[in-house]
């Protein structure tokens, strides 16, 4: 009987980069900083209610769990490890610097709510900014032919491997991967612009 | 730069952890090269996190650059997207280490009979072999991610370097050659099928790949090779 490749978790994905980081391997720990860094910078902001402190905690979290990764030992997932890194350095600096009062501690678990921009960002246009991107996210997925949003959404939604999906759309594992890409390709082309025009009203901001 | 749709559906894939170790280790490379391509992974990560219901928020914050510069800092590191760090270290010295006694015993047995004195001709000798620090780092971190076990090493004369190398999984072995420029011809005339150029202000030096091994593993050290050779060259 032939061996389909089960979903893949978000914990597997990480997997060969965390191995490769722990072989000492930075280039693979600088892509599991990109895609965490938000995350981790908005778990930061929960309790330093600062942006700038919380990049900082943030950092100073990643830079903890590069110099200890051989202490991780794979039964979390790379982000619940990182983030208890980085809820602890949050922590640490709030009782440094004798700012617990205001502060929330009861309840910061990693599933954020249905708006997680309303948690996480200080002001009004941080939060339009990102639903706005999400918006164009959703809506370029929607326009997507079929064939590629049906491979996207069997990936990123349900989280089936790639020889899964081949199963369920009956093509080759090549197709899909394929697929996928170029629906993201589409999709990278309006966060692209997004995030350029972003920069640019930013800029005209402090010019 | 111009960047190639293969290395972008690599990058895609690599995303969702669809890729074998081999071109994971190909696609770091590239984007280590390619700063676009690291931007390219922060955007499928962004409608990854989108998808996901995640916070977009900070998606314009970047720490990393921050990051890379203080762990690459902090371990000496020449450049902070390359792979020099602890467990690199420590071979390194221990490279080094072992090249100071093998040119040491090599030079007892070579200039035993010539008139200097010995600790004069060792001493000699030491200093022309590891003369480029430089070189020798690239030449130790060219076996990188390949789980190589040094065997042997072994000079000539003409200041030429050789670590013979084991690859435990497999029982092949192979060597590489860090020759300057001027002993290269009898470096090649020795066979080896593979070859990289480098430049340190301590001159050209060869670095060459021959053994029992694929040609798509030799090509992966040389890549090594020049990946490192580049950053010295900055």
């Amino acid at each position: 009987m032939k061996h389909i490749k089960k979903k893949i978790s978000n914990k597997e994905i990480d997997l060969s980069l965390v191995r490769r980081a722990k072989k000492g391997d930075y280039r693979a720990f600088d892509l599991l900083v990109l895609k965490y860094q938000s995350r981790v910078i908005a778990t930061a902001f929960k309790y330093v209610k600062e942006r700038q402190l919380a990049e900082d905690v943030a950092q100073e979290a990643f830079i903890k769990s590069f110099k200890s990764i051989d202490s991780f030992r794979e039964e979390s997932s790379f982000y619940t490890w990182v983030y208890r890194i980085a809820v602890n350095t949050a922590k640490n600096y709030l009782v440094s610097t004798k700012r617990r009062d205001g502060v929330v501690i009861s309840d910061l678990s990693q599933d954020d709510s249905f708006y997680p921009e309303k948690l996480d960002v200080d002001s009004p246009q941080e939060i339009l900014k990102a639903s706005e991107l999400r918006d164009l996210i959703f809506e370029t997925l929607s326009s997507l032919g079929e064939e590629t949003r049906t491979a996207l959404s069997l990936r990123e939604f349900d989280g089936l491997s790639y020889e899964q999906i081949a199963e369920i759309v009956n093509c080759p594992v090549g197709t899909v991967r394929s697929r996928i890409f170029r629906g993201r390709e589409m999709i990278e082309e309006v966060v692209g612009k997004h995030m350029d025009k972003n920069s640019i009203n930013q800029n005209t901001k402090i010019s | 730069m111009t960047i190639s749709k293969g290395i972008k559906e690599k990058i895609s894939a690599l995303s969702d952890g669809e890729l074998s170790d081999f071109e994971t280790r190909r696609v770091l490379d590239e984007i280590n090269i390619n700063p676009e391509l690291r931007e390219y992974w922060k955007k499928i990560q962004i409608s990854k996190s989108a998808f996901k219901n995640d916070s977009l928020a900070f998606k314009t914050s970047d720490v990393s650059s921050t990051v890379s510069r203080e762990l690459g800092g902090s371990l000496n590191s020449p450049s902070i997207l390359q792979e020099s760090f602890l467990a690199k270290q420590r071979n390194y010295i221990g490279f080094a280490v072992a090249t100071c006694l093998l040119v040491l015993v090599y030079n007892a047995q070579t200039f035993n009979s010539e008139s200097n004195t010995f600790p004069e001709l060792a001493s000699q000798r030491i200093s022309e072999a590891i003369a480029s620090p430089q070189a020798m780092e690239v030449l130790n971190n060219s076996i990188t991610g390949l789980n190589a076990e040094l065997q042997t090493l072994q000079s000539d004369p003409k200041g030429s370097l050789r670590a013979n190398y084991l690859l435990p999984s497999t029982g092949k072995t192979f060597n590489v050659s860090l020759s300057p420029i001027d002993s290269s011809s009898s470096l090649s005339a020795k066979g080896a099928s593979r070859i990289a150029y480098l430049r340190t202000k301590d001159g050209v030096f060869v670095i060459s790949v021959s053994g029992n091994i694929t040609t798509e593993k030799k090509l992966e050290i040389l890549q090594n090779a020049n990946f490192f050779a580049n950053n010295v060259n900055k």
